[in-house]
């Protein structure tokens, strides 16, 4: 017994598709690829662990009959023995048979029962036929995992030429050798010869003349002259037949045939290779006699051994056979469809009649097409992996043509299969159809923006000519895509729908081929699952639809099976299954069922597990940027503020308190500007500093008043509040560094008069805790925010000299806030500028001179430089002041006027975000930090905040000041959320286990019911063994049913009769109503009985099995299916 | 089905009234007369072993009595010679010509008391006649009556001058029976002046040898189900396989067995047999036929502990609906 476990080319690709899907989601970062890898890895180990003890049975085999005519019936008979007392088998594997490796359908064996399979031997060839020995083929679930093991013996199967029915030559047709010419029509005797007698020759024969003259008894040697003489003429060349069919078999069974209805005529005959090899004779004899039939028999011994031989020519076979001077009477030439008959024709030019047989086999069967389960099951993958594609677009629309890139190139590749076009035609033909609908659709839809031109320039060469020009928008189409805001436009889904088209293809393709392994499907959902996971960055799915996938593929692996789907095509099973199809999957499919729920339990708590940012391709491609007129806004704040009046716009909603008209994070000593990078609304970007972790939701409704319109301010910033994910505002595009809103400018260079606009986002909502404790971050990205080039060593120096008390950042924000607020004068009409020479004479000169007064500009610009200078990154914000303050989902609009136009300033702090100072003296609130929550202790010195005059040695803009507890917190969780996954994981499993339990058991139970009696009294008995445990051996019906009675009051005893009479008697029985009430009573009133923790398994334990009421060697099906009644 | 149902119905009757006539002479045994009175219809022979003085004889005598055919007796003895069971051929001198002189085997009940008494070449004689139930004298076959009925007796206690019975002859008895000692309200009952115990007289003629022939054919169609054949063949394959026997229940036990059921059932008023029929008798069928190892018998196991363990060890097949 050899042992030899591996795995299957599906339990590989699946292992593959695991590791690489594991290892793609770690390193992305998308639960759904863990969850699809943890999946499929673990149904691969639930494989492994369900082969890895041996089977216990026991196989003999043997052949019957030894020897058999080609395509004769001949069949070994494979007895299995189930060696276990109490484990059933199931028993598959193959019979090795010519050594061809014959699949055995698979046969369930009760604990010590016996099977028997005959495995019919294949006659088509001749020869020796090699059968056995058995090998044992377990397959682990889903056909993942496959071992096998040698079992039994071998033996050998003579196959000889199949004898057809034909008859000898007939006679009295030769012409007669000796002398005459004339037809000798009745047959006659010819004196041919004499030789001695020898005891046992019809004395009749002796040649009385002989005899006198030579003194020695002599006998009569006669030949019939009108006994045909027949020879064969076997074409053994193997070119002269063709590689299919069995033209050769064919022909030798022909020869044989031939020989053999000579000698049972008695007839001489003699059968000759044409390469000479062999050479048999069958003498003349009397017909029906042993001797002519036995030399017969040896000549179809001789012709079983004929193999084809590569000779070719004709030169053996050219003229009279060889065999020296033997009469050649009649010549039967048998040959091949390939043979050249003309020189053939020659060979037979010394007999007297020639006949030339052809053999022309039958063509090669075309190979049939799977199945329409199988093409529906496959078909069913790739829409499920489709499903989280459709959250990458605006609209659920894009399904549809999603579907039918899936259904439409499966449906043509069936068609085309049908007509019997070749599989790579089909593929080349669909491939074609799909690119050009593809550019044509590219072509005629191309909407939205496109890649830079400047792009286009550089890298449009290769699609100057031919068909990479018309392949050009489908390209593009895949550019627009990743650049395009998510969700997109479902014009934008053509990249995924080739996509899906083209894989649908490809799996209808290797659906057509004989693979058996089947992982086509899932190979190409899985692709199309990740490729919808990129389009997402992960998002589309946490792990649901992926194990999804994995039950669905190994839900149509088991159900479809694996031969169903594979093998049924290669061999025809061998034998009967034992038990139908449905108990076939009570069998195999319960165990299946909680396993794959196990695995999809854990795939989704894997899935769970996963944190951290995902993989953004976006990321990665550069979207394209939108010019915008860049007109100084600050110019206006003088202008309003003068206006102060006028109604400026209307705010309703959700917001801050205030709206962001335009930020300037750009000082270059003369003033503030802003370079923005304006992008659509929704396209992925990531912004350089990271938003704090505190965020309070915006969605605010504006309607421009005076703002806009040709009386209004010039340019086309649009009021908003924090990070914008979605407006309604046109066309509106965003920058994602500051939030600020813009649309396309118009020929005016002004707003749209009357735009009324709806503002949806978040900004950041900093709490005192957590700011109190913040440090600065460094790096280069708030270089931007720092930058002070050439600063007046004054300006640096009162900055210093200010903070020099503070203890946190925060701290010196709130210093240098409060001194450039202290004893100066807000005045709408002071002079403008934020130059270093305008702030200096602000801060330092007299107010006779013009210092200590200025406008909001003036004190948010000077609060913004000397925090600047203390190494605080800060920028400063034009916006509006919304009276009344923060709002939360108030419906009515409130006005904000001119007077409402104001500048503040922003400081970024690692975690809080983007801090508000509004240092002017009028500002409502000082800073955005909510002040409610800072605690007692706030002036306590930050430990790891860094030196006022080293921001670069700040952590990273990523990393929190006290980032090490943070962590350490983090990690914490993190881990209490696993184990909490964990733990929910395991009761998740428990709770399914349960449930599919008590839904078999409530199936069990309808079942019963409908069973009539019968299943009445199995209700009550079952019943009766989960309270007592199994029944011993002996008892009978009417024992079980006087100890319910005994437990129970409830009088059985009748159902027991009724339902022996139905089961031993085929009897017809009354009340099955009232039988079934019986044992639902007896049933209750055991329950009762019944401990309490039998009473709470009750609904869903197991049927207990222990003993079986079956006798040893009886098959289960009997008792399963009413203990074999006669028939009615 | 009707027919069966039919029939059944009328033997269940009829072997209430041959049981309740044999119970005039013999009481208190009620499961025992079942067992032989159901041997009867089944066609086969009844050995009763007991002691002396337990009532084999008379429970023999009732029975025939009941069955109203005609009954001989036989006391075996060492010098009872086979001519003296079958018959032999005697020259008639009125007539000149050999006749055969049937013996008392050409009856429809034969009592065969203390057949282990007689030589071997005497038992062997019986051998034929209970099996083929024909007689070969001289040549000739002669037929014995239908229905043939052999109820022998042995005493299993007093072996002196005894010649037991070889296996064959012992596997040609459809059972073997034990009466026992009565209990003590039968026994004293039996004891009680005027009491009918014993007294075969009393016992009415209930049946007619025909009815009798009738129903041993009409009951083999009582229906036994392919489970319930199993279960026969596995209870035989128990005894086979019990370390404790040198021979365990052969075929023709196996298939008294299934016969000996089919008549249970009847007697119940059942067309079809259950399992339990086939308990209720396997004792009584099977015991007699098992050869115990000497060790076994050294070890004082009896054939009934081998049955009963089989019993015990084989699953009884139940009805099942899933």
């Amino acid at each position: 017994m050899t042992r030899g476990l591996r795995p299957t080319v599906r339990g590989t690709t699946l292992t593959v598709l695991g590791v690489a899907t594991l290892a793609l989601g770690l390193l992305a970062r998308y639960p759904g690829l863990v969850a699809l890898g943890v999946a499929a890895l673990g149904l691969v180990v639930a494989a492994l662990v369900g082969l890895v003890l041996p089977a216990p049975l026991d196989v003999t085999q043997r052949l019957e009959p030894a020897r058999t005519p080609r395509l004769g019936p001949a069949a070994a008979r494979v007895a299995l023995r189930n060696a276990s007392p109490w484990l059933p088998l199931v028993v598959a594997g193959t019979e090795s048979v010519a050594g061809r490796e014959l699949p055995l359908a698979p046969m369930h064996l009760a604990p010590r029962a016996t099977g028997e399979v005959e495995v019919p031997v294949p006659t088509d060839r001749r020869g020796l036929v090699a059968v056995g020995p058995f090998v044992l083929e377990r397959r682990g679930l889903a056909d993942l995992v496959r071992s096998r093991e040698r079992r039994g013996g071998s033996s050998t199967l003579q196959v000889v030429p199949r004898l057809l029915a034909a008859a000898a030559p007939p006679a009295g047709r030769r012409r007669g050798h000796v002398g005459a010419q004339e037809r000798v029509e009745h047959g006659g005797t010819d004196l041919v010869g004499l030789r001695e007698y020898v005891p046992g020759d019809d004395l009749r024969r002796l040649h009385w003349a002989s005899t006198a003259r030579v003194g020695t008894p002599m006998v009569r040697e006669d030949a019939d002259p009108a006994q045909p003489h027949l020879t064969v003429l076997l074409d053994d060349r193997a070119d002269a037949y063709g590689e299919v069919g069995d033209g050769f078999e064919e022909a030798v069974d022909a020869a044989a045939s031939l020989v053999q209805a000579c000698a049972a005529d008695g007839v001489p005959a003699r059968c000759v290779t044409l390469t000479g090899r062999l050479d048999v004779e069958v003498p003349a004899g009397v017909p029906g006699t042993d001797e002519p039939l036995r030399a017969a028999a040896h000549a179809v011994d001789r012709l079983t051994f004929v193999a084809p031989a590569a000779t070719t020519g004709l030169d053996a076979a050219v003229g009279v056979p060889p065999g020296g001077g033997a009469v050649v009477d009649v010549l039967v030439v048998v040959t091949g469809a390939r043979a050249p008959l003309p020189a053939l024709l020659l060979a037979g030019r010394g007999a007297a009649t020639l006949v030339l047989l052809v053999v022309d086999p039958a063509p090669a069967r075309v190979p049939a097409a799977p199945g329409v389960a199988v093409t529906a099951w496959a078909c069913a993958l790739l829409l499920l992996a489709c499903v989280p594609a459709a959250s990458a677009f605006t609209s659920p629309v894009v399904l549809a043509p999603l579907a039918g890139a899936v259904l439409v190139p499966v449906a043509l590749v069936a068609l085309a299969r049908r007509l019997r076009v070749p599989a790579w035609a089909t593929g080349t033909a669909v491939v074609a159809l799909v690119l050009v609908v593809a550019a044509s659709v590219a072509r005629v839809g191309a909407v939205g923006p496109g890649p830079d031109a400047a792009d286009g320039a550089d890298g449009s060469a290769w699609r100057s000519t031919g068909a990479a020009a018309a392949l050009g928008p489908v390209a593009d189409a895949v550019a627009r895509l990743l650049t395009a805001p998510r969700p997109a436009a479902p014009v934008l889904a053509l990249p995924v729908v080739v996509l899906t088209a083209l894989v649908a293809l490809g799996v209808a393709l290797a659906l057509g081929r004989r693979a058996p392994a089947r992982t086509a499907p899932l190979v190409g959902a899985s692709v199309l699952y990740g490729a919808a996971l990129l389009l997402t960055a992960g998002a589309a799915d946490r792990g649901v639809v992926a194990v999804a996938l994995v039950a669905v593929a190994a839900a149509g692996w088991v159900l479809l099976g694996g031969d169903a789907v594979g093998r049924e095509r290669e061999a025809p099973r061998l034998g009967h299954a034992a038990r139908g199809p449905r108990t076939r999957w009570r069998a195999g499919g319960v165990a299946g069922l909680v396993v794959v729920g196990l695995v999809a339990v854990a795939g989704v708590a894997s899935a769970g597990a996963v944190a951290g940012r995902p993989f953004e391709p976006r990321e990665h491609v550069t979207p394209p940027r939108v010019p915008a007129a860049a007109v100084h806004p600050l110019a206006e704040l003088s202008r309003w503020q003068t206006d102060a009046g006028a109604t400026v716009l209307r705010v309703a909603g959700t917001h801050p308190g205030h709206l962001t008209w335009v930020t300037l994070p750009d000082f270059d000593g003369t003033g503030w500007s802003a370079d923005l990078d304006l992008r659509e609304v929704g396209t992925v970007v990531e912004p350089s500093l990271a938003p704090g972790r505190g965020r309070a939701p915006v969605d605010v409704e504006v309607e421009l008043v005076a703002l806009a319109g040709p009386s209004g301010s010039p340019g086309t910033w649009l009021p908003s509040v924090g990070d914008v994910v979605a407006t309604t505002a046109p066309r509106a595009l965003v920058d994602v560094d500051t939030g600020v809103l813009a649309v396309p400018p118009t020929p005016d260079g002004r707003l749209p008069a009357g735009l009324t606009y709806r503002v949806r986002g978040e900004a950041d909502a900093p709490d005192a805790a957590h700011a109190a404790a913040a440090g600065v971050p460094g790096g280069a990205e708030v270089d931007r925010y720092l930058r002070l080039d050439r600063v007046p060593a004054d300006l640096r120096a009162y900055a210093q000299d200010v903070v020099a008390g503070a203890h946190s950042r925060l701290d010196q924000a709130t210093v240098l806030a409060d001194t450039v607020r202290a004893d100066r004068e807000l005045a709408v009409d002071a002079v403008s500028g934020s130059s270093y020479a305008r702030l200096r004479e602000f801060l330092f000169a007299d107010r006779a001179d013009g210092g200590q007064v200025g406008t909001s500009e003036q004190f948010a610009g000077a609060f913004a430089v000397l925090a600047r200078a203390v190494g605080l990154p800060s920028r400063v914000v034009l916006g509006f002041t919304v009276p009344g303050g923060a709002a939360q989902d108030d419906p009515a609009p409130r006005d904000v006027r001119g007077a409402d136009v104001r500048a503040w300033a922003e400081v970024y702090l690692a975690g809080p975000g983007w801090v508000r100072f509004d240092p002017s003296p009028d500002a409502a609130t000082a800073s955005g930090v909510v002040q409610d929550a800072r605690p007692q202790d706030a002036g306590t010195p930050v430990e790891d905040d860094v030196p006022v005059d080293e921001p670069q040695d700040a952590p990273p803009p990523d990393v929190d000041g006290d980032g090490a507890d943070r962590d350490e917190a983090t990690t914490g969780v993190a881990a209490g959320v696993v184990a909490l996954a964990l733990a929910a994981a395991l009761v998740g499993a428990a709770l399914l286990a349960v449930a599919v339990l008590a839904v078999l058991g409530a199936l069990r139970r309808r079942r019963l019911r409908a069973a009539g009696v019968v299943g009445a009294w199995q209700h009550a008995t079952e019943a009766l063994a989960r309270r007592d445990g199994p029944p011993r051996a002996a008892a009978t019906a009417l024992d079980l049913a006087e100890r319910i009675t005994e437990l129970t009051g409830v009088e059985t005893s009748a159902v027991a009769r009724d339902a022996e009479a139905v089961a031993f008697g085929a009897a017809e029985v009354g009340d099955d109503g009232a039988a079934w009430r019986c044992a639902r009573e007896a049933d209750r009133r055991l329950r009762r009985g019944a401990g309490p923790g039998r009473r709470l398994a009750w609904w869903f334990a197991p049927t207990p099995r222990g003993r079986r009421p079956v006798p040893p060697g009886t098959d289960r099906r009997a008792v399963s299916s009413g203990t074999g009644r006669p028939a009615r | 089905m009707t027919d069966a149902v039919t029939t059944v119905a009328e033997f269940r009757v009829l072997h209430g009234r041959v049981v309740d006539a044999v119970e005039h002479a013999v009481h208190g045994k009620r499961p025992v007369v079942e067992l032989v009175v159901a041997a009867l219809f089944s066609g086969g022979h009844v050995l009763l072993e007991d002691v002396p003085g337990t009532g084999k004889t008379t429970l023999a005598r009732a029975v025939a009595a009941a069955l109203g055919g005609t009954s001989r007796r036989i006391q075996f003895t060492p010098d009872l010679l086979p001519a003296d069971v079958t018959g032999t051929s005697v020259l008639d001198p009125a007539t000149g010509e050999v006749r055969f002189r049937p013996g008392p085997v050409f009856s429809h009940v034969l009592l065969a008391d203390e057949i282990n008494r007689a030589a071997a070449k005497t038992q062997s004689a019986m051998l034929e006649v209970m099996a083929e139930r024909t007689v070969t004298a001289d040549g000739t076959t002669h037929t014995v009556p239908d229905p043939f009925l052999v109820v022998a007796t042995q005493n299993p206690v007093d072996l002196d001058g005894t010649y037991r019975l070889p296996e064959a002859q012992l596997d040609r008895f459809l059972l073997r029976v034990s009466l026992g000692y009565p209990d003590l309200e039968h026994e004293l009952a039996v004891l009680r002046p005027g009491s009918s115990a014993g007294d075969v007289g009393a016992v009415p003629v209930v049946t007619s040898p025909d009815e009798v022939a009738r129903f041993v054919r009409e009951l083999r169609a009582v229906h036994v189900a392919d489970p319930l054949l199993r279960y026969v063949r596995a209870l035989g394959e128990a005894t086979r396989e019990d370390a404790r026997t040198r021979l365990g229940a052969s075929t023709r036990a196996l298939r008294a067995l299934v016969g000996a059921g089919q008549v249970q059932a009847a007697a119940q008023g059942r067309h079809y047999v259950v399992p339990s029929d086939v308990q209720r008798v396997a004792h009584a069928v099977l015991e007699h036929r098992l050869v115990l190892t000497r060790e076994a018998q050294l070890e004082g196991t009896t054939a009934a502990d081998v049955v009963a363990a089989a019993v015990e060890a084989v699953d009884v097949p139940r009805p099942a609906a899933v």
